[in-house]
């Protein structure tokens, strides 16, 4: 620590006093995208379900039916794990606002925090899957010049607080340009 | 400077007719490229007059088809510029009209081949800000003319900034034409020793999946491959480690005279001059190439060594630029070997008094990525690998895999031990390698966005790495604990923040 803050010396602000992305109160996604997150993996469980079932349907030399409920059981229980890791990692999804910045972070067990000053920022835009027109929902999608790795997309933002931050965003790059 | 009044672009001009010859021998490059398997499958494997009789045809149409292409091409093709627009009407079946506003256009950079040289035409690559859409090609275009283009576009887009107050600092390509100062050149010995020093190891293990492939394909095109059986590999093989050793000696060499050919082909009469707020920098010898960066285009600055080029004290440089907004890397500029004085110079050049990246503090990264790289990437997988290869095939000569232990091992320690960084106000350096010395230079205002990443294995211990992006690729400082990533975080966004400094 000492080490870090002797380089800092020389520098014209004090470290300890610029604004901290450790100080960010960080907004939570909303409850309604957790549904949309339960629903899309649902969906995909029973597609797969129903592919497996007609893999059955047609093994007629009896090659993995002697197996099959183990196969049917090692399945829900990856179905019900990953129910339970949406849960966790939808924990930490959250994003925050500064006056020049804007921060999201994600994931449960590989955790990343991308931040992305609004002078930066080339352009964004909103959209919308059909489950978010259902639950009037929206993605709010940031891209910089750093490439497609580094662009941030907040999902399960209501439609008008998107665009309200979309709007907020362009205003802001505005004003910067 | 030329006398610009001597050709009216306002009016619609064609290339020079010489751009039928290189569309041709474009054409005709292309076609080759795409069928040589098939071309050497027919040229060896010539059985019966019916099939020379249809390569014949063949060439034939190609030949014909491409000299259509060609002159259809040059004759449905002319530019001209009205209204500060750079208008360009092209297609042979589609008619396409592109306008390209001047003041959009940042350079146009000059490349002259064997033909070019011949009837002293040059080709121009009018690279423009925005989307690699708009960039273009003019095939050939007499010299003079080329250049009295250049100064007329280079001008009125001087007189076009200027008019607009808020990109005053595209004034500075205006002067570009001219150089100013020579920074650095290479001569033949030097670029020897450059083709000597080369990754050739790369470039092996490059020819060995180029093989490969070629192999695959001339299979693919009907060749008789049986000659490469396994009785053959086992002869090869049973004929002795000498005869092993010879081979591999020899492609060695082979592969390090070809690039030492290519270095020299490449790089010959190797020239860098300081131009107002720039480089100019010109090379090739069949091909002439002829290339301009701007300083604030310049995202990311790194230069690498190599052991054999450490023996000669030389480095590779390398400027990263951002051209368009879709970054293409035949944007950075390569300069193959140059010293670390002349490598210091150039830093002087584009960051001015705050390159003293040498007086920097130089932080360490934490002992944790040492023990992760050792027990996760050096011991762990290595020993899964050997085990599951002797209960599968129950031989135990995989033992040799455990080979890969103590390498790992200790290119862990050395990567460890060479990672450092520094920043002051303005950058942020890195050093980092196991075999090379990797340093790299972003000036903090090039930032685009940055992200903190933390694995299980660091959250658990407080430790972080930081991904610093811009718009030419990332670099990313691993294992630093977290208070202090996000320290850094922090600083560098403020930074960022609060510059209005033009990025690109």
């Amino acid at each position: 620590m000492d080490e870090l803050n002797n380089s800092f010396k020389n520098l014209q602000v004090e470290i300890d006093h610029l604004p901290s992305i450790n100080q960010l109160n960080f907004d939570k996604l909303g409850k309604k995208y957790f549904s949309i997150m339960i629903l899309n993996s649902i969906i995909f469980f029973f597609i797969v379900l129903i592919g497996l079932l007609y893999f059955w349907y047609i093994d007629i030399k009896d090659i993995v039916k002697p197996y099959f409920q183990w196969i049917l059981i090692t399945y829900l229980l990856i179905f019900l794990l990953t129910l339970f890791f949406i849960r966790k990692s939808f924990e930490f999804k959250a994003f925050a606002f500064r006056q020049k910045d804007i921060s999201y972070k994600s994931g449960w067990i590989w955790r990343k925090i991308t931040t992305i000053p609004f002078n930066r920022v080339q352009h964004c835009e909103v959209s919308q899957g059909i489950f978010d027109r259902y639950f009037g929902l929206a993605k709010l999608k940031i891209y910089t010049a750093g490439g497609s790795s580094s662009d941030v997309s907040i999902p399960g933002l209501e439609v008008e607080q998107a665009n309200d931050l979309k709007h907020f965003i362009l205003n802001k790059v505005e004003i910067d340009a | 400077m030329l006398d610009v009044e001597n050709f009216d672009f306002s009016i619609k001009t064609k290339q020079s007719p010489v751009a039928i010859i290189l569309l041709i021998w474009k054409y005709f490059i292309n076609i080759i490229r795409q069928f040589w398997p098939a071309l050497i499958a027919l040229f060896i494997g010539r059985r019966s007059g019916s099939i020379s009789d249809l390569v014949l045809l063949a060439i034939i149409v190609v030949a014909v088809s491409s000299l259509f292409f060609a002159i259809a091409f040059y004759l449905r093709f002319s530019f001209k510029i009205i209204h500060d627009e750079l208008l360009i009407e092209k297609g042979v079946f589609k008619k396409t009209k592109l306008n390209i506003p001047i003041e959009r256009i940042q350079t146009l950079n000059f490349e002259q081949g064997i033909i070019h040289q011949v009837f002293n035409v040059v080709k121009i690559d009018v690279d423009t800000a925005g989307s690699a859409k708009n960039e273009f090609t003019f095939n050939a275009l007499e010299k003079d003319k080329a250049e009295a283009l250049r100064n007329l576009v280079l001008e009125r887009k001087s007189i076009l900034s200027n008019e607009d107050p808020n990109s005053l600092l595209d004034e500075v390509v205006e002067k570009e034409t001219y150089p100013v100062q020579k920074v650095f050149s290479l001569n033949l010995k030097e670029l020897f020793i450059i083709g000597l020093t080369q990754n050739h190891l790369r470039t092996l293990v490059l020819l060995f999946f180029f093989c490969l492939w070629g192999f695959g394909e001339l299979q693919d095109a009907g060749l008789n491959v049986d000659f490469i059986n396994k009785e053959n590999a086992e002869l090869i093989l049973n004929s002795g480690i000498l005869i092993i050793f010879g081979l591999t000696i020899f492609l060695l060499m082979f592969i390090i005279i070809g690039t030492a050919i290519r270095t020299i082909l490449k790089f010959y009469d190797y020239k860098m001059f300081r131009v107002a707020s720039g480089f100019k920098i010109q090379s090739g010898l069949f091909n002439r190439r002829e290339n301009a960066v701007l300083d604030y285009k310049i995202q990311q600055i790194n230069w690498v060594n190599n052991p054999l080029k450490r023996l000669f004290k030389i480095h590779q440089l390398q400027l990263k630029q951002a051209s368009s907004i879709e970054v293409s890397s035949k944007k950075s500029i390569k300069i193959p070997g140059i010293s670390i004085d002349k490598i210091n110079e150039v830093l002087n050049f584009v960051l001015g008094q705050q390159a003293d990246y040498n007086e920097f503090v130089q932080h360490k990264i934490e002992k944790a990525y040492l023990v992760r790289m050792i027990m996760y990437y050096s011991i762990f997988p290595w020993i899964a690998i050997s085990i599951g290869l002797w209960y599968f095939t129950e031989e135990a000569y995989f033992y040799f895999i455990l080979f890969m232990i103590p390498y790992m091992i200790i290119s862990s320690i050395v990567s460890f031990k060479k990672w450092t960084f520094g920043f002051n106000n303005r950058i942020l350096y890195t050093h980092n390698g196991v075999f090379e010395n990797k340093n790299n230079i972003i000036q903090l205002h090039k930032i685009q966005n940055i992200k903190i990443k933390q694995s299980p294995y660091q959250w658990k211990r407080n430790l972080a790495s930081l991904r610093i992006y811009t718009a030419a690729g990332s670099i990313e400082i691993p294992y630093l604990k977290y208070e202090h990533a996000i320290k850094i975080n922090d600083f560098l966004l403020y930074k960022v923040e609060l510059n209005s400094e033009k990025w690109y």
